[in-house]
């Protein structure tokens, strides 16, 4: 976009910027919720100076920690763009299910996922088991089978439950902006593999870095499948830091870099971003016409994009099926589960609901009255994502008792700590940089050219915010609500450590069960997690297919 | 949900938590529920209290602080003393004197004012291949043996049940000759560390290494809970290693009354119930622990592997290594794994 046509709106948003009060309040409220525990964070970790161990712990898990992000960044990427080319580009047996469930793998935690791998590949598992009885071995040492517990497993499993960001992203993009790019191109002869490299790619970029920015951010913060997996993470060095050293500031310290990394990445990415041209006409894209492919190529489409659902999906669904049973048999379904499930789908309903509408409220603020104030709202939205969970938490607890304290002085008999609102807290602070991100990408396929017509018509920012652009943007949001939602039901650091006594949801007992030693004593409550993450996930899809 | 039951009132009271509503006891718990809740059950059934719970696994310390006074915390229970001494450090408990605490515990697994009471212990011991491996009694010292290359597993040097046992080791052998320790064991390593205690278990029984560290308890959980994890614990011989000076590392598990209870009476009335002799028996039989109480009957899956000495040691001067312990670990690079 040039000088010129960007002093257009924002000239106008300053004139009529008595209309979006609302607006620009919710960018700043959106500051004081990220801005509070960021200050706590600051805080803590300036209470004392960078110890050598602290220095010692960074070198000694960077390497670990950069060549897991890379692996992952890079394998999920590929799997995500991938199958999103395929299930854009041409029609294949099973191909309308297989675009639904390739989803489906993000509802699974990362732990769950490590432990599930592991219970599938090692020794005593199905797979080498039968591999003994096919070939007739009984030692480990007379045949070769890949081990999971290595700095590549973890890669593996991380990437096969973290792509559906990429995928998702890519699908949009090639269904919706790219369409029309993608036609022209295949009209003038290029088809293929050449047509994915030259078109497709390319046109993947934004989507490939928005959607892996939030895998690579979920690797950072994994620390239950790369400790099981054996990987040298930077999430580890930092809880040893805090509790083997008794260094809280130090593990402060540490996220605090990690999130002074993370902004960096997002601000360059974005600065990137805006020299691409990729907001598209504002007349209507040409749909896709998709090829129908047949024999070899059609099974071979249909197994690339099966691999990984069933890598990613249904292997550990059955697994946990298989394991639910025995609990069933073995307990029945305790009246406690219905209230965990209860109490999860209730705050990740929640969650989803109030990031979906900060997001817009934050995305629309930046795009009507950008200011200073407005158009790095969206760029600090990532903060929650990028430190560490617990630390975040830990970060957060002071600023929850000053909020009591003003409480208490106010003379009300209402406290946030240890109710259900510091819960719901915490995940909007953590997950808002996905609502706003998707309604951001909402609003760029939109032309400037409406608002243009909007403001010249007369509308004022809040109208042209509420009655124009947001319906337009309606799907995108709710993409980011749904994607919220299946991340809040299988949050664990701030559910964990924040909720109320007596209150359980299916990530905590789940977690109580794996801590313990036995993770499949939960299954009941995995296996749940994934089923109502299939909701939202088939909701996904059908919105795309409509 | 009745849409007029949702008054602001009502909406409020579910989302902020409202002191006004007071739990007969509280419990801020490092304890996996699953074990405290056939204790805290018959708790209520004798005592007619109720108790709320919350289970986390780091940063109970930080909410109990956070919270205040407001604090709906009467007692923290922990997996292991370093929280117990943490908590007391951040002038989150009060100090109880109770006779029936005192008469129960022995004086070196409660804390000396009063601030923290042991409950149960476990042992960090040796898992051995029993098709593999002859010996009936070893030191931890022997475990840097050459003769043990390729053949010891363990999980993350990191972990805090390795933290404190180095941390045990440094107490013992000082920081040197505990750094010659560690960097033996880190060459006999026949993987990086990686899974938790039972893989230990599982990677004997499936031939990948011979011994190595972990808890007792497990032992007594492969053999009687999950089927699939029977055969794992079947491969395995427990030997309690001692150090050359000392005995066998344990740590304790224990219960703090926190200076802010609400509830303090009904605190100490639970702290009281769990030394008591069917807690302790309850403890032992449900997670196959060791009861601090005297005289009180262990599970047969724990009492088979022997006679158990502990480590005379204080656990004040082991949390005094634990930094030490860390950075050893980090020195010598440990969870880079054999080779690196």
């Amino acid at each position: 976009m040039t000088g010129a046509s960007a002093a257009i709106p924002s000239a106008l948003g300053r004139r009529s910027s008595s209309g979006g009060v609302l607006l620009r309040a919710a960018s700043l409220a959106l500051y004081v919720l990220l801005l509070l525990p960021l200050a706590g964070l600051t805080v803590l970790a300036f209470a004392q100076p960078v110890e050598g161990h602290v220095l010692s712990a960074l070198r000694l898990a960077s390497g670990e920690t950069l060549t897991l992000l890379l692996g992952v960044g890079v394998l999920s990427a590929s799997v995500g763009v991938g199958a999103a080319w395929l299930i854009a580009m041409y029609r294949f047996p099973l191909r309308d299910i297989l675009a639904v469930l390739l989803v489906a793998p993000l509802a699974l935690p990362t732990y769950l996922a490590a432990y599930v791998a592991v219970e599938l590949t090692d020794y005593f598992g199905p797979l080498q088991s039968a591999l003994r009885l096919i070939g007739g071995y009984t030692l480990r040492r007379e045949y070769w089978f890949p081990d999971v517990r290595t700095l590549p497993g973890a890669i593996l499993v991380l990437s096969l439950v973290l792509y559906p960001y990429a995928y998702l992203a890519a699908r949009i993009m090639f269904e919706r902006q790219g369409s029309t790019l993608i036609q022209a191109a295949r009209l003038q002869g290029c088809t293929g593999l050449r047509l994915f490299l030259r078109i497709g790619l390319p046109l993947a970029r934004p989507a490939v870095i928005g959607g892996g920015v939030f895998a690579l951010l979920e690797t950072l913060n994994d620390i239950g499948a790369v400790e099981h997996l054996g990987v040298q993470s930077l999430s580890l060095a930092i809880k040893s830091v805090w509790l083997n050293r008794g260094n809280l500031p130090g593990a402060a310290q540490i996220s605090l870099l990690c999130l002074v990394m993370v902004v960096a990445i997002l601000m360059a990415e974005h600065a990137f971003r805006r020299h691409a041209a990729y907001a598209g006409s504002s007349r209507a894209t040409a749909p896709l016409t998709p090829i129908r492919l047949t024999g070899f190529r059609a099974a071979l489409a249909s197994l690339a994009c099966a691999a990984p659902v069933i890598i990613g999906f249904a292997l550990p669904a059955a697994f946990l099926a298989v394991e639910a049973y025995r609990m069933v048999l073995k307990s029945g379904i305790s009246p406690a589960i219905v209230h965990a499930l209860a109490n999860s789908v209730m705050l990740s309903a929640g969650a989803a609901a109030i990031v979906a509408a900060v997001g817009i409220s934050v995305a629309l603020a930046a795009r009507l009255l950008p200011d200073k104030v407005t158009t790095l709202a969206p760029r600090i939205g990532a903060i929650g994502y990028a430190v560490p969970g617990t630390v975040l938490v830990i970060a957060l607890l002071p600023v929850f008792a000053v909020v009591d304290n003003g409480l208490e002085v106010a003379g009300l008999s209402l406290a946030l700590s240890g109710g259900l609102a510091a819960v719901l807290t915490a995940y909007v602070v953590r997950f808002t940089g996905m609502g706003i991100a998707q309604a951001e990408a909402g609003l760029s396929r939109l032309s400037r050219n409406i608002d243009h017509a909007a403001r010249m018509l007369g509308a004022k920012a809040n109208r042209l915010a509420f009655t124009v652009l947001m319906p337009n943007i309606l799907p995108a949001v709710g993409l980011g609500a749904l994607l919220v939602f299946v991340d809040a039901m299988k949050e664990l650091p701030a559910t964990l450590l924040l909720r109320p006594l007596n209150t359980e949801t299916l990530a905590t007992s789940l977690y109580a069960h794996a801590s313990a030693g036995s993770f499949e004593d939960g299954a009941i409550e995995g296996l749940l997690l994934l089923l109502i993450g299939l909701i939202p996930v088939s909701i996904l899809a059908r919105a795309r297919s409509a | 949900m009745h849409s007029k039951s949702l008054r602001p009132a009502a909406l409020a009271a579910a989302l902020f938590c409202t002191p006004a509503v007071a739990q007969e006891v509280n419990v801020y718990t490092y304890r996996e529920p699953a074990l405290l809740k056939p204790l805290l059950d018959a708790f209520t059934a004798e005592t007619g209290i109720k108790v709320a719970t919350i289970f986390a696994k780091e940063g109970l310390e930080e909410r109990i602080a956070a919270e205040g006074t407001r604090s709906p915390a009467d007692v923290f229970m922990t997996a292991d003393f370093a929280s117990l001494e943490r908590a007391r450090t951040m002038g989150l408990t009060r100090q109880v004197n109770s006779e029936a605490l005192s008469r129960a515990i022995p004086p070196g697994y409660r804390d000396a004012q009063g601030h923290w009471y042991g409950l149960t212990y476990r042992a960090r011991v040796a898992y051995v291949s029993k098709a593999r491996v002859s010996e009936t009694q070893l030191t931890y010292e022997d475990l840097a043996d050459p003769k043990w290359k390729g053949r010891f597993c363990l999980r993350s040097g990191k972990h805090i049940y390795n933290n404190l046992l180095f941390a045990a080791a440094i107490a013992h052998m000082g920081e040197a000759k505990a750094e010659d320790w560690i960097r033996g064991l880190k060459a006999n390593l026949v993987r990086k560390p990686s899974g938790g205690d039972r893989e230990v278990a599982k990677d004997i029984a499936s031939g990948a290494c011979d011994i190595g560290f972990a808890n007792t308890y497990y032992m007594g959980h492969m053999l009687n809970g999950a089927p699939d994890q029977k055969p794992w614990a079947e491969a395995v011989r427990v030997v309690l290693p001692k150090f050359r000076n000392g005995g066998t590392h344990v740590n304790l598990s224990g219960i703090a009354i926190m200076k802010n209870a609400p509830n303090a009476a009904n605190a100490q009335k639970l702290a009281e119930w769990l030394v008591g002799e069917k807690a302790q028996a309850l403890y032992s039989k449900v997670n196959y622990e060791f009861p601090v109480r005297a005289g009180v009957p262990i599970d047969p899956a724990i009492a088979g592997f022997g006679v158990l000495t502990p480590d005379t040691l204080s656990f004040e001067a082991i949390l005094k290594e634990r930094t030490k312990a860390a950075d050893v670990v980090d020195r010598v690079g440990f969870d880079g794994g054999p080779g690196s």
